[in-house]
């Protein structure tokens, strides 16, 4: 293991973590696909963005029948990314540069191509029979309960081998493991442990309120707040009340297994995705105590508006005093809607670094998506090309998820950008090849320049680290938070409009002018003048 | 038993006049060739049959005596299903040929004496039908009652607890109406509302279409699916564990566990099947609608879809298929559908496109012995004999065996799926062996085909058989010239003694004034038969007599009479 950087054991309390979906980062093979190596290229631009880890998508091998969230082996990179070396490589040079990495585990289900389900599947016998979540079908032959999956249906699939049907939260090819068996736990740490010996700093953990499933599979009751309306991607799914399929009890239990076990090293952490609706009231079990470090929901990137109120409101929800687990905010990541097109914002680049900001100033860590820091707006792809099964499906009405997923853009000039020799797997489109990154970085004020500059000053002030926060009682559109550390508060105003806002406040208010963030407004005569999708930082006692 | 026998002679022959003959009833009786297109012969070397391919062979099925054949699904398809499931039920296939092709080949067949029927698909269609593409879209366009919608439960499940014929939820979400559809088989293969007046009239137009065109009939897949429960109820679990249903998909298919009272054979089915007779019919008087029945107690209610002149003129269905594990389960089999069909009509098969070969399923016992073709030609046998008529599935009259196959090679998703505990039904619908002596068994001229030709298939090709007097094909032609030469077979009276005879299974027909008993052996050993009646010759039958009865060897059959 490489040493590497300063080792600061709460680093992860304000960390901002850069996120890779490896397929789409950087091509060093011309197989039109992105890879480790590419990724290990791009080591020295990352770092120098300020930036203190980053989590890589799944590089594992899989089938990719959900791109890489469906595992065929856990100890192995899939051949489409590179090899174990390769990301042994990654890892030594990303630490030399001060760069923690960490890696997606998806330990839910795997893949129905995994030795362990090809097994399993056989008969009720084998050693691994009651590794997956086996049940008998109803006295009509039914599934044994009414769970759903979360893609709509039954999230029971008949197995005539076994005459039983398997347990899938998600595609049927995504079989569930039954952490009631305590060798599936075993064989769970195992792997994690194989990984945390070559070195990975922590782990982001893939829809981690899945992994326990109600032993005696009692049905879900109704949800008490049906939803309304027939919406595009309205799901059946949201009519239960998810108590006996997610968010056990027992989940609490193995985290802190998983937790022990990576507190036996130095400084490694988990970070945990709770994707459900109620996220909100997982969030202050799950990151209590010995469990998740933090915790990564979909507060933010469900949003289609933005306001002060958002960023507000959702904090108060999770909690943001001393005794309160520290959330992971995203604006964006390889799921939703690239974050200036869902918000309205296509038009106004310039709102890009605002937003990372705000979302960087909250009291927590945070998930940079790759291309967010180039201000990328969602790609618009024609039918031809889409791959994401679900926009195939459903496309025009729903495009799916590619146009988040397309090749980061390095070189204007480039063919296809510079990401691949070769035509990739997903285009480059116009608007991402003029906004390459060899362009921004030339190009003052670009949303590149005024990300970088302000999260290396972002980085320099402990109390946006880990500082208290409160917020300012402000007007729309303005978002006031306070961080507070020892001796010294950091006041910062948020200009979240596309108008210039004066507000009339005193300087005892809004603190003295702090620079080198980037952003620029001016307090004078009583008044605080900031710009259109500005910001105004003071410091106060 | 003798006493009851006798009874039910009489009855035979008292009612076995009932269908009288006529030559509109030219279905009556009939023996079908089942071709599988995909795998009958390939005109254009792209590794699929087609319908110029069938026309090459228009001569060779004319030289085997059946009275006519029963096309494959040549409609347009995604093929998922291997063309059940249809995505325009007025066009062709290009991959099977065009309209001109079809007409072609009625016409040949009709110079030839033959009937043709075609398969048509009138419950389901593929998922890409424009119908159904236009059903999914919202909950209030053109066609948004065309097939069957229904809201979720109050906990998000499906409405009901409906299943698949091949396990699972008959219904699958449509997040686009924010829906569940049903559908009885394959979720690519959503089920019309035939409720809905203008989807039925769609539906016949289509079959108007073709039937214009100059086919004899029509093969109806799946009857039992044309309707549902309007309500849509559940089904209650099946409360007692008896084999009168038989059923694909293994012992373990939980759709066996329920009682299918609301989701198959429903009494609005049989309106429209009236609807189908009437309007396809009317004025057509010698058209026929043959209706495959399958997942309830088919031998005994075939009746109900084809007695009296409104509804089906036959029912195939597979309890000869499924039914055949254990001989004497299989004669008291024969034994209720005889007593049952009374006026209606039952087809009798051995096997098809979704079943294994015939002599490997019901004979293996003799193909293990060595003694394959004589198990063949057994099955043929009765096949030719039972009343009913036949559809015999191409290739059993070659007699071929159920072939390994790869994995690599195998096509069928099902097969695919739960290899290699069931390898599907790719085995059945291996390419037809033409000649022993080409690499591809002149299938097709082309350098591949889409599944391949079992090596053990081709020494048992067309142009060796053809060859050899005693081969399975010659055994098949002779029969059915036998057949042809004894017409009362296609409409007489049956009555199938019990089962005290077995391994003899011995069937009366009476027709014409006189009384046949066939009887055929299925044990490998010699066996008597006694009774007072005389051999009459018979193609192949090594059968012996003295005076007090028949001897017959091992698999071997015979034709006897009181006279």
């Amino acid at each position: 293991m490489t040493d590497h950087g300063n080792r600061k054991p709460d680093w992860w309390k304000g960390a901002v973590i850069y996120q890779i979906y490896p397929r789409s980062y950087l091509d060093t093979t011309g197989s039109g696909t992105g890879d480790l190596r590419g990724i290990t290229r791009k080591l020295d631009y990352i770092a120098d963005m300020g930036v203190d880890a980053i989590w890589i998508s799944p590089f594992v091998a899989s089938p990719m029948l959900d791109f890489g969230y469906d595992v065929s082996d856990y100890l192995a990179v899939d051949p489409l990314f590179g090899t174990l070396d390769d990301f042994r490589q990654l890892l030594d040079a990303a630490h030399q540069r001060g760069l923690k990495v960490l890696m997606d585990q998806v330990l839910s289900h795997t893949s129905d191509q995994h030795a362990w389900f090809l097994e399993s599947r056989q008969d009720r016998d084998n050693p691994k029979a009651d590794w997956y979540v086996w049940a008998d079908p109803t006295q009509t032959g039914g599934p044994p309960n009414n769970w759903l999956s979360v893609f709509g249906g039954p999230s029971w699939q008949w197995e005539p081998r076994r005459g039983q049907y398997y347990l899938h939260n998600f595609l049927r090819q995504q079989p569930d493991l039954n952490y009631h068996c305590e060798q599936v736990q075993q064989a769970v740490l195992d792997t994690c442990r194989f990984w945390l010996d070559l070195g990975v700093d922590g782990f982001r953990l893939d829809v981690c309120a899945f992994y326990f499933h109600d032993r005696e599979l009692r049905d879900n009751p109704p949800n008490p707040v049906q939803p309304e309306g027939a919406h595009f991607m309205f799901n059946p799914y949201s009519m239960q009340a998810h108590k006996y399929d997610i968010g056990r009890p027992e989940n609490l239990e193995f985290l802190e297994r998983l937790r022990a076990l990576c507190d036996t090293y130095d400084d490694r952490i988990l970070l945990g995705e709770l994707n459900q609706e109620d996220g909100e009231e997982l969030h202050k079990s799950y990151t209590a105590g010995h469990r998740l470090h933090i915790a990564y929901g979909y507060w933010l990137l469900g949003s289609e508006e933005v306001s002060a109120a958002l960023f507000r409101d959702t904090a108060r929800e999770l909690g943001y005093g001393d005794g309160d687990g520290w959330p992971c905010w995203a604006l964006d990541n390889h799921d939703f809607t690239r974050s200036l097109t869902r918000l309205g914002l296509e038009r106004n680049p310039e709102a890009g670094p605002i937003l990372t900001a705000a979302m960087t100033l909250l009291r927590g860590a945070s998930c940079l998506y790759q291309g967010a820091e180039l201000s990328l707006p969602e790609a618009q792809l024609p039918y031809d090309r889409i791959r994401d099964p679900y926009g195939r499906e459903f496309f025009p009405a729903y495009k799916g998820r590619d146009g988040a997923r397309t090749p980061m853009p390095w070189n204007r000039d480039a063919p296809h950008a510079g990401f691949s020799e070769a035509e990739p797997w997903l285009p480059v489109v116009e608007p991402h090849q003029i906004s390459a990154v060899d362009v921004q970085q030339v190009t003052l004020g670009s949303p590149l320049n005024r990300v970088r500059t302000f999260l290396k000053w972002r980085r320099e002030q402990p109390e946006l680290l880990q500082g208290s926060m409160s917020f300012l009682d402000l007007p729309e559109p303005l978002l006031g938070i306070r961080r507070s550390g020892e001796g010294r508060s950091i006041i910062c105003i948020l200009n979240l409009s596309n108008d210039e806002v004066v507000h009339e406040c005193t300087e005892d208010f809004c603190g003295a002018p702090i620079t080198g963030h980037g952003f620029t407004a001016i307090h004078r005569n009583g008044m605080l003048e900031i710009p259109a999708f500005g910001a105004w930082f003071g410091a106060t006692e | 038993m003798t006493g009851g026998r006798d009874i039910l002679l009489a009855d035979a022959i008292l009612r076995g006049g009932q269908p009288t003959f006529d030559a509109r009833d030219w279905w009556r009786g009939a023996v079908f060739y089942q071709i599988y297109l995909r795998s009958f012969r390939d005109s254009n070397g792209d590794g699929i049959g087609d319908l110029p391919g069938v026309i090459e062979k228009l001569d060779y099925i004319q030289g085997l005596g059946v009275d006519g054949i029963w096309l494959a699904p040549f409609y347009l398809s995604p093929q998922k299903d291997f063309g059940y499931d249809v995505s325009d039920l007025r066009a062709i296939d290009p991959r099977f040929g065009t309209i001109e092709d079809l007409l072609e080949l009625i016409e040949g067949a009709h110079d030839r004496g033959l009937r043709v029927l075609a398969d048509f698909i009138p419950c389901h269609t593929s998922d890409e039908h424009k119908w159904f593409r236009d059903s999914r879209a919202s909950q209030d366009n053109d066609h948004a009652d065309w097939y069957v919608w229904a809201d979720a439960s109050a906990d998000g499940t499906p409405p009901n607890n409906w299943l698949s014929s091949f396990g699972g939820p008959a219904w699958t979400w449509e997040p686009r109406r924010s829906q569940y559809y049903y559908h009885p088989f394959l979720t690519c293969q959503p089920a019309l509302n035939l409720r809905n007046e203008e989807t039925l009239q769609a539906v016949i137009d289509a079959m108007a279409y073709w039937r214009d065109l100059g086919i004899d009939g029509f093969r109806l897949d799946a009857v039992q699916c044309l309707c549902w429960d309007e309500a849509l109820r559940s089904n209650p679990a099946r409360v007692t564990q008896t084999d009168d249903v038989a059923l694909g998909g293994g012992p373990n298919n939980p759709f066996a566990r329920q009682e299918h009272l609301f989701d198959r054979d429903l009494p609005f089915g049989m309106s429209i099947i009236e609807r189908f007779r009437k309007e396809l019919t009317d004025g057509h008087p010698e058209f026929a609608l043959i209706g495959e029945l399958a997942d309830v107690d088919t031998s005994r209610l075939a009746v109900k879809y084809t007695a009296g002149q409104n509804r089906l003129h036959a029912v195939y269905d597979f309890d000869l298929i499924h039914k055949g594990k254990s001989i004497r389960r299989w004669v008291e089999t024969l034994r209720v559908r005889s007593r049952f069909i009374n006026s209606g009509w039952l087809l009798n098969v051995m096997t098809n496109h979704d079943s294994e070969r015939a002599v490997s399923n019901l004979t293996k016992f003799a193909e293990d012995a060595g003694q394959r073709d004589a198990g063949a030609k057994l099955l043929l046998f009765l096949q030719a004999t039972l009343r009913g008529g036949a559809i015999v599935f191409q290739g059993e009259e070659l007699g071929l065996p159920q072939p390994q196959l790869d994995f690599e090679d195998l096509q069928d998703p099902w097969g695919i799926n739960l290899y290699p505990d069931f390898a599907g039904r790719d085995g059945v619908r291996t390419p037809f062996p033409w000649r022993h002596d080409l690499k591809r068994g002149g299938f097709t001229d082309g350098k591949s085909s889409w599944l391949p030709i079992p090596r053990e298939h081709l020494p048992l090709a067309v142009d060796k058989q053809e060859r050899d007097e005693n081969s399975v094909l010659s055994f098949f032609r002779a029969l059915m010239a036998w057949r042809k030469e004894h017409a009362f077979l296609r409409w007489g009276g049956e009555v199938v003694c019990d089962a005290d005879t077995v391994p003899i299974i011995a069937i009366e027909r009476c027709g014409d004034n006189r009384a046949i008993t066939f009887l055929a052996n299925f044990s490998l050993e010699e066996r008597f038969y006694p009774c007072p009646g005389k051999l009459i010759p018979f193609p192949h039958s090594t059968a012996r007599q003295d005076a007090k009865g028949i001897h017959l060897p091992g698999l071997s059959f015979a034709a006897t009479s009181a006279e």
